[in-house]
């Protein structure tokens, strides 16, 4: 039981990071927009994508969490 | 004229609105009905006794509302699925009460029994071809029937679709979108469907298993790269490009090093492609999962107070639909996973194609 808490806590630091840098990914992706509205379709292509490798961190974690739970 | 024409269409477009919504909420509340909700730890022991599977369904309901009569519904919330929690329990229940429901009253116990039994073993496969089924009917039906003027509201729809995908493709690919558009359009309307067949009571989503079908789609996917980049490169071509093109005898040096660091990272691809489509569905399904039974709890808690007529109430009145909120999350997150898987393929096969042709399309 003490050991699924920590798990927990893993994933939910792991979320936290996830969150800051996804936060940032899109943040600089939204002025990009804004700035060129001309090139949405690209520019949203390629944060996707990136937004994709950013939450792979998290997801890893998810099922680490899975693997690990007792 | 022009007016008139607005105002229709947006009540159309209002009507379409209200009828996703009323079928959402019919989802939701066909969910929550499902003696599923009730309670998810009852079937974990497996009742081995070979008679009706009515009477063995309705004692496991039973049985169900009973833990909850003696009063401690809202104690066993820790030890139920603290520990062993799962998607499967849930789905368990759905296929054990839903297939005798379904097949009659009158049907031979013994082929309800083996019924279930295959639907759970196969059930990857089973929502797998279900999704097949739709696909392919769909998109033969109105290759069947297709015209040039005058064309019919499906065809329309089919190629909205087909455009959008095309077009999409197009900004990764460049002038080689159109040839990859089959495969990658296919995989999208596939992941998409099988993500969001789990919202669909008794449904389930088979893209929420690791083994059957991410693995599957992401090692589809490395194949069909690996090939396209030794048909576009030849053999020579293809090593070249794993070992960093190189052109000069410092780089040929360091070739050696690349070498092998690229043959890993094409060997990481298809796992994480797989892992990221596998987690996130599982994670979304779980959350519905966990609303659903959180509803059904919270219900019963508070019928409980009523005393004894809140309990036998208990018997007919399904839980809060606690995880309405959460269809829409889940239908916007399935689509942009689908996506994602898509794209990225899109991506490393444009990686595999000679590069001079990239560089022309920007």
């Amino acid at each position: 039981m003490e050991t699924n808490g920590i798990l927990v806590l893993g994933l939910g630091l792991a979320a936290f990071g996830s969150a800051l840098g996804l936060g940032k990914a899109i943040e600089s992706a939204m002025t990009a927009m804004g700035r060129q509205p001309e090139a949405i379709g690209k520019i949203q292509t390629a944060m996707l994508i990136g937004c994709a490798f950013i939450e792979a961190l998290a997801i890893y974690t998810l099922i680490a969490v899975l693997l690990l739970q007792q | 004229m022009v007016t008139a024409d607005q105002s229709s269409n947006r009540s159309a477009h209002a009507r379409t609105a209200i009828l996703a919504l009323i079928m959402l909420a019919g989802f939701t509340l066909a969910m929550t009905a499902t003696p599923a909700a009730a309670q998810i730890h009852e079937v974990e022991h497996e009742h081995d006794d070979t008679g009706d599977p009515h009477e063995v369904a309705a004692e496991q309901l039973g049985e169900a509302h009973g833990a909850h009569d003696a009063g401690d519904a809202h104690d066993d919330h820790g030890d139920d699925h603290g520990a062993g929690f799962h998607l499967d329990t849930i789905y368990k229940l759905v296929v054990k009460n839903a297939v005798p429901a379904v097949m009659g009253a009158d049907a031979d116990p013994k082929a309800v029994k083996k019924t279930s039994e295959a639907l759970l073993a196969w059930k990857e496969v089973f929502y797998t071809f279900v999704v097949i089924a739709i696909l392919a009917g769909f998109f033969v039906s109105v290759g069947r029937s297709l015209r040039d003027r005058d064309p019919t509201r499906k065809q329309l729809f089919a190629e909205m679709i087909v455009g959008g995908l095309y077009n999409l493709f197009r900004e990764i690919l460049g002038p080689y979108g159109r040839r990859f558009t089959p495969y990658l359009g296919t995989l999208f309307l596939f992941i998409l469907l099988n993500n969001w067949s789990g919202l669909v009571p008794l449904g389930f989503s088979s893209t929420s298993s690791l083994a059957n079908t991410t693995l599957g789609l992401g090692l589809m996917t490395f194949i069909y790269v690996q090939y396209t980049g030794i048909r576009e490169n030849g053999i020579g071509g293809y090593l070249y490009h794993f070992a960093g093109q190189p052109k000069s005898g410092l780089e040929w040096g360091f070739a050696i090093l690349i070498f092998p660091l690229e043959v890993l990272g094409e060997l990481i691809r298809p796992i994480s492609l797989s892992l990221r489509l596998f987690g996130n569905i599982y994670g979304e399904e779980t959350l519905i999962a966990v609303m659903v039974i959180l509803g059904t709890q919270f219900m019963q808690f508070l019928l409980g107070l009523l005393g004894e007529w809140g309990v036998t109430m208990g018997h007919f009145l399904p839980g809060f639909p606690f995880q309405f909120p959460f269809y829409f999350l889940v239908l916007i997150a399935s689509t942009v996973q689908a996506l994602v898987f898509t794209l990225l393929s899109a991506v490393y096969i444009s990686l595999m194609l000679p590069h001079g042709h990239e560089e022309e399309a920007h």
